[in-house]
């Protein structure tokens, strides 16, 4: 069975940034390359090689569903799952985020203890 | 001579004959045809109708005489006050009252008199119908009852022509009211022209005062609905209200205007009865409601955008919160562990108050959906039941369902109907002693079906009852059980209700504790079956 290990993670926000990957990697056990921009995530998501894409939905400057486009067009990412996480959380609001084909979307505020393991049953779950 | 005495009740009468508005005005033919049958009738050669002010008696209709009034000194008629009958004078010249009067010893040289006081519904004489002669003599009975009612026929007319003037000067009113007032109005008939429009509606629509009458209504301003798609005629409210006479209000229409941009409206729809209390069409009255629109929309706009940025520091702070509790980043020595537990509950409960907030927000504004589908009211309840109880079981409290067997079908959203349930529910857990027992009733009341919620705690307290609904409502907020909720909840219990055609209330118990009731209208066209099934 597939492990979920590598985790590319694109947040502009630098505290919910270190928070979520504490979460994900001490909590988890999981690898997070976590970027603060999606021009970032572009540059060094391939070399990455990661098992799944966890993008805020609402940044400055390319957003979620931009930066997730961007990442499709590379080789390389164009068939890694993608999650997004968004504090954005009205039904029509998680339809569009669903609509650009991300797997989940994780609401804010999130409970840092479990995060790793809803995002891990979502993987999953996509896998089976 | 001796003039009539001023009878008691002169103030009153003057205030009637004023009322009547008839002195000084100019002959009216319905008015001197009496005069013309008075003289026939008891074939004299003069005939009056007088009445009798303070100073004067002044003469509404003459036959045989060119006289306009008198002074009420020398007037006969200011005799007949004093029995409110009829008098007779066979002849003047014999009668110490009127021996001497100028208008006996000269023009128009009275020795006959005969004349029927004019009375009011109220008994008040405002003067009469008389007849004179210059030579004396008497009437016959038949002629005396005839004078009598030929002056009865002459009040009826001053009764008509003064309801007559009240009627015009309403009409008046009506038509200021009508043009005065800021929202528009327009009237239709049967075939759905319009008949009639005020200066608001042809301003806020668009068109000239008169342009738009004799159109179309449905064609002119309401052939497109708000979205733009073909508005048929079968589904207009105002249409309806032709057919049925019922009145409609609707709150979110659009009509069109002339040059085709559309008005966001709010309007009500009346049927217009004729003078025989038949329908012959419908008052439209609508209001411009662009700025509430607009209002209502930055509301949203700001509430939600406010969400979103208290919730971004929030996610951070739960974060941190999360994991130093979770024990992510080390082991937190007690006390540390203590006063971190403050901080994570109170982050909770910011999360829930701006979830409510958002919801509740969303709910008042129409902005929620709701699936309404055929619910068994009875299973929902139990299902919520069923949900509540670990929570309950904080509390020690058991919840117990009492319901009916008859089906009750209502119409609703379950998720959102799961939620007012699990409000009401979770309120009486808190508010019930250790140990305590709610017990949920469902049942049919009349046409709706009926929750009720009864817990055996201390109940709602009295001077709170007024803002119970309110937002940010508790009752004291030193009370442990108040903190856990946000003070929303109630709110967005009755938003929810409302939505759904219903009603929440509440009342203490006679024996103590609280009952909330929510009750939903029966599903149309379920009525019958929720019968059967009795």
């Amino acid at each position: 069975m597939r492990e979920l290990r590598k985790v590319l993670y694109v947040e502009d926000d630098d505290d919910i940034r270190m928070l979520a990957q504490l979460a994900l990697e001490s909590v988890g056990g999981m690898h997070v390359l976590a970027c603060s921009t999606g021009m970032d995530a572009i540059a060094k998501g391939p070399a990455f090689e990661p098992d799944l894409i966890l993008l805020d939905a609402m940044m400055a400057g390319m957003d979620g569903p931009e930066t997730l486009t961007g990442l499709r067009a590379l080789p390389a990412l164009a068939h890694v799952p993608a999650m997004f996480m968004t504090a954005k959380v009205q039904p029509a609001e998680v339809a569009a985020l669903r609509a650009t084909g991300a797997i989940d979307v994780i609401a804010k505020p999130f409970d840092p203890m479990t995060l790793a393991s809803v995002i891990r049953s979502s993987w999953q779950a996509y896998y089976a | 001579m001796r003039a009539a005495p001023i009878p008691l009740n002169e103030s009153a009468r003057l205030a009637a004959l004023a009322e009547y508005d008839i002195l000084d005005t100019p002959p009216e033919a319905e008015f001197d045809d009496f005069t013309q049958l008075a003289s026939y009738l008891c074939d004299t050669p003069i005939s009056y109708i007088s009445l009798v002010d303070e100073t004067r008696q002044w003469f509404k209709s003459r036959v045989g005489s060119t006289d306009t009034e008198t002074p009420r000194a020398q007037a006969f008629c200011a005799h007949t006050f004093e029995t409110s009958a009829m008098l007779e004078v066979s002849d003047a010249l014999d009668d110490e009252r009127f021996f001497d009067n100028p208008s006996v010893t000269g023009n128009p040289n009275i020795r006959f008199y005969a004349g029927a006081p004019l009375l009011t519904p109220d008994g008040l004489a405002l003067g009469t119908l008389c007849v004179i002669d210059r030579v004396p003599r008497t009437l016959t009975a038949a002629q005396r009852n005839a004078l009598e009612a030929l002056s009865r026929q002459v009040m009826r007319q001053l009764e008509l022509r003064r309801v007559r003037r009240v009627v015009e000067h309403q009409r008046r009113e009506q038509e200021l009211i009508v043009a005065s007032v800021a929202d528009g109005l327009y009237g239709i008939g049967v075939d759905g022209s319009i008949n009639m429009q005020n200066p608001a509606s042809a301003r806020m629509l668009g068109y000239a005062t008169e342009a738009l009458l004799g159109q179309d209504a449905h064609a002119c301003l309401h052939r497109h609905r708000p979205d733009g798609s073909e508005y048929p005629l079968d589904a207009c409210p105002i249409h309806a209200t032709l057919e049925d006479g019922v009145t409609r209000v609707v709150y979110d229409d659009v009509f069109w205007r002339l040059d085709g941009t559309s008005l966001p409206v709010e309007y009500a729809v009346s049927a217009r009865t004729n003078d025989q209390g038949l329908r012959n069409g419908a008052i439209v009255a609508f209001r411009d409601v662009t700025e509430r629109r607009a209002v209502e929309r930055l509301k949203s706009e700001f509430v939600s955008t406010v969400s979103h940025e208290l919730r971004t520091p929030l996610t951070a702070i739960r974060a941190a919160l999360g994991l130093a509790l979770g024990g992510a980043v080390g082991e937190l020595p007690a006390k540390v562990r203590e006063v971190l537990d403050v901080a994570s509950r109170n982050s909770e409960r910011l999360t829930a108050l701006i979830n409510d907030l958002l919801d509740l927000e969303k709910i008042e504004a129409g902005r929620a959906s709701f699936h309404d589908e055929y619910l068994e009211l009875t299973e929902v309840v139990r299902r919520a039941v069923e949900m509540n109880q670990p929570y309950a079981d904080r509390f020690d409290v058991h919840f117990r369902v009492a319901a009916d067997s008859e089906p009750l079908p209502v119409l609703a959203d379950e998720g959102r109907l799961m939620q007012v349930l699990t409000n009401l529910l979770s309120n009486a857990a808190k508010y019930s002693p250790r140990g305590g027992t709610v017990t949920i009733s469902v049942e049919r009341t009349g046409t709706d079906a009926t929750v009720a919620v009864r817990d055996h705690g201390p109940g709602v307290p009295e001077h709170f009852r007024a803002r119970l609904f309110s937002r940010f409502a508790q009752a004291d907020s030193a009370d442990a059980r108040a903190k856990g909720g946000t003070g929303l909840g109630l709110s967005i219990a009755q938003a929810i209700v409302d939505r759904m055609h219903g009603v929440v209330d509440f009342e203490n118990h006679p024996e103590g504790g609280a009952v909330f009731r929510v009750r939903l209208p029966i599903a149309p066209g379920m009525l019958a079956a929720a019968k059967d099934g009795q």
